[in-house]
């Protein structure tokens, strides 16, 4: 299953420190970065989209626990919690919002951001 | 199917081990022709089997140790051939050596060894004989003839399945349709491995054909170009389409697959080639003819949308004349193409959208004349190609939106008649033009909005008779025109904003008498004309907004001149709304123009005039 996940500017620190525990490791502090979504209100979003599996899904519902590669606490769970408390998950596209973090299943990642009400930036004037 | 003779083929040894055991390490060495051989036979790494049956009988298989395997070769024996004695004193020292296998088509692999013997012997209607049995003891690296000269670069083959791994420690094969791709193995011997190392970026695998596909919202690889960059060609073959570009990419981290994730000519990566040196046109044409048998798309002949394909490749320095006839499009294609030089004349006859196309592509000296007849909107399409000296007779003719579209083309000279008859919207089509010295008698009868159209065109001295009947918006339109000495009696009767339009037209010594009887705002329209010394009469007597805030500061009106333009204003009869009067410089009004301004004052309006009266 692809999911594509809608990541408000407010959030992305906390977000962050979450995609350290469902993902690889420490360079995924990396993965909500660059802001190049936006709402039809002009909030701005950093975007990921990736192939899951249940497990993950459920990782991501479930009670966080630190990761076994985090044995100096780079990640802050209070943090990744917070993230967590913000989930949105839907197995189809919904609304993303600026103070939710908004995951959709769907094959096609422009298409769901698209669904989600995310268009891209202009980043130039 | 491509078979490559036996004959001409070649063994070459080393006595010395490489820096690196890469392309360019091997590269490096002295080789030596070992004379006098038959055969090489194949070699290659063989991995033991490891199995662990299961309670339900299946036999599971693993790769285990490999071992990189030996060769015995046949040799005519020749005691005074150099590359036989490196093989002898190789034996006899015990150490390991390099080998380099050249076959008849330039290919080389190499590979490390050691010597295990030389067995010599001979026989009735044969030469003396020679057998040299060699254990390899390292992976070979196989080097196409690309790269055969130690040079650098990146070979990636999605369609070598083998190459791939889902994480970068290449723990975790690629082996279905789906798997994330976080390594994938540089073949140009040179291990410039792509890979990726955060969970949600990783392209995917998919077949039919193999290829690695990219979200374009953050998937990419990167890979880390060695210091010197790559200067040369690169061929990129996706699933839309497969082209070879020249490029200048410098040492550090280099996205593969879009940039930022974002940007990429297609969908899916089916092979990619980056070599420093240039390659010749008939080397780019059997790489890519080499990526379309392996399932890459050959032409991008049926692609529509082009939106942001090349957009951020500043490292392009040449773009390929490739099939772009279907092309509806072109939005933000090439954008930040910085490094380009010239563009080529590609089939953009059914293109309708090029907003932001070459936006920025500021190192463009020249433009082609392409087909852009079918364009709707031109917004920012040349906006900042600043190197441009020139610029071609384009059908536009179509054309509604110019928005920006050749915004501070800072070395344009002058600017064709082209047909811009459907535009409406030229909001800083041309500001900061600042070399045109002359404007062509353009159409410009459907134009509505002409706010900063021609701001900061610093070297016009003079300005056509355009049609402007339809202009609404005049805002800033000629600010900083000051080379302009005249401006002619445009049609300016639907115009309601003239706000700043003639700020600082320092060189105007006269100003005609156009229709203002729409305008509502003339904020600060001539301030800073400081050499406006004739104001026509009756200009202002119909005008429907009383805002002319500092709308003659710093000018040199004749005393005649603010006497029209005060009494103008009172015949205009304004009496609500703004209400505000500036002027400095010049002369003072007469005892006409005091007159007018206590009736102003006495409508409510504040009035300044040079004086103080």
């Amino acid at each position: 299953m692809r999911l594509t996940i809608a990541c408000p500017d407010a959030l992305r620190d906390d977000a962050n420190q979450f995609a350290m525990i469902l993902g690889y490791g420490p360079d995924d502090v990396q993965t909500y970065v660059a802001l190049n979504w936006q709402d039809a209100g002009g909030n701005l979003y950093a975007c990921a989209s990736l192939t899951v599996s249940d497990t993950f899904t459920t990782a991501a519902q479930s009670g966080l626990q630190r990761p076994a590669w985090d044995a100096d606490s780079h990640v802050n769970m209070d943090a990744a919690r917070r993230a967590q408390a913000t989930l949105v998950f839907s197995l189809t596209p919904v609304t993303a919002m600026p103070d939710k973090l908004t995951a959709c299943a769907g094959d096609d990642a422009l298409a769901t951001l698209a669904a989600m009400g995310l268009t891209q930036v202009e980043v130039y004037v | 199917m491509a078979l490559t003779e036996g004959i001409g083929g070649f063994l070459s040894v080393s006595a010395a081990t490489p820096v690196t055991f890469s392309s360019a390490g091997y590269a490096a060495l002295t080789w030596t022709e070992v004379g006098g051989a038959s055969e090489i036979p194949e070699f290659g790494a063989a991995y033991s089997a490891v199995t662990f049956t299961l309670m339900t009988g299946i036999v599971n298989k693993f790769h285990g140790e490999p071992n990189y395997g030996s060769i015995t070769i046949p040799l005519a024996y020749d005691p005074a051939d150099a590359g036989q004695i490196i093989l002898l004193v190789s034996l006899a020292s015990k150490n390991e050596i390099s080998f380099r296998e050249t076959r008849s088509d330039g290919t080389v692999r190499y590979i490390m060894g050691k010597v295990m013997s030389f067995l010599r012997g001979q026989s009735v209607g044969s030469v003396n004989m020679a057998s040299c049995n060699i254990e390899f003891t390292r992976a070979d690296v196989e080097v196409l003839p690309l790269f055969i000269g130690g040079q650098q670069g990146v070979l990636l083959e999605a369609f070598d399945i083998g190459t791939l791994s889902q994480t970068i420690s290449g723990t975790r094969p690629v082996t279905v349709a789906n798997d994330p791709i976080g390594y994938f193995g540089d073949k140009s011997g040179n291990d410039n491995h792509a890979t990726q190392t955060t969970a949600a970026r990783p392209p995917t695998y998919q077949t039919g054909p193999a290829r690695a596909k990219f979200d374009k919202v953050d998937d990419r690889l990167i890979v880390t170009v060695p210091t010197g960059g790559f200067t040369g060609t690169m061929v990129l073959a996706t699933d839309q389409g497969t082209a070879s570009y020249g490029v200048n990419i410098p040492a550090g981290p280099y996205d593969i697959g879009g940039r930022g994730g974002l940007y990429f000519p297609g969908s899916a990566i089916v092979g990619q080639l980056i070599r420093d040196g240039a390659l010749s046109e008939g080397e780019s044409a059997a790489i890519e003819a080499y990526f379309v048998a392996n399932g890459a798309t050959a032409s991008y002949g049926a692609v529509t949308d082009f939106g942001s394909y090349w957009a951020d490749w500043s490292e392009i320095t040449s773009f390929p004349l490739i099939d772009t006839s279907a092309g509806t499009d072109f939005s933000y294609a090439w954008r930040d193409c910085s490094s380009l030089t010239s563009f080529p004349p590609i089939d953009t006859s059914a293109g309708a959208r090029f907003s932001y196309a070459w936006r920025d592509c500021s190192s463009l000296t020249s433009f082609p004349l392409i087909d852009t007849s079918a364009g709707i909107n031109f917004d920012r399409a040349w906006y900042n190609c600043n190197s441009l000296t020139s610029f071609p007779l384009i059908d536009t003719s179509a054309g509604i939106n110019f928005d920006r579209a050749w915004y501070n083309c800072s070395s344009l000279t002058s600017f064709p008649l082209i047909d811009t008859s459907a535009g409406i919207n030229f909001s800083l089509a041309w500001r900061e033009c600042t070399s045109l010295t002359s404007f062509p008698l353009i159409d410009t009868s459907a134009g509505t909005n002409f706010d900063r159209a021609w701001r900061s065109c610093t070297s016009l001295t003079s300005f056509p008779l355009i049609d402007t009947s339809a202009g609404i918006n005049f805002s800033l339109a000629w600010l900083g025109c000051n080379s302009l000495t005249s401006f002619p009696l445009i049609d300016t009767s639907a115009g309601t904003n003239f706000d700043r339009a003639w700020r600082d037209c320092s060189s105007l010594t006269s100003f005609p008498l156009i229709d203002t009887s729409a305008g509502i705002n003339f904020n600060y329209a001539w301030r800073d004309c400081s050499s406006l010394t004739s104001f026509p009469a009756n200009i202002f007597d119909n005008v429907k907004g009383g805002n002319f805030t500092d709308a003659f500061t710093n000018t040199a009106l004749t005393q005649t001149s603010i006497d029209n333009i005060l009494v103008s204003l009172v015949t205009s009869g304004i009496a609500a709304g703004t209400r505000v009067f500036g002027q400095s410089g010049g002369s003072a009004p007469s005892s006409t123009g005091e007159a007018a301004i206590d009736t102003l004052r006495s409508r409510g309006w504040t009035v300044t005039v040079t004086g103080g009266y």
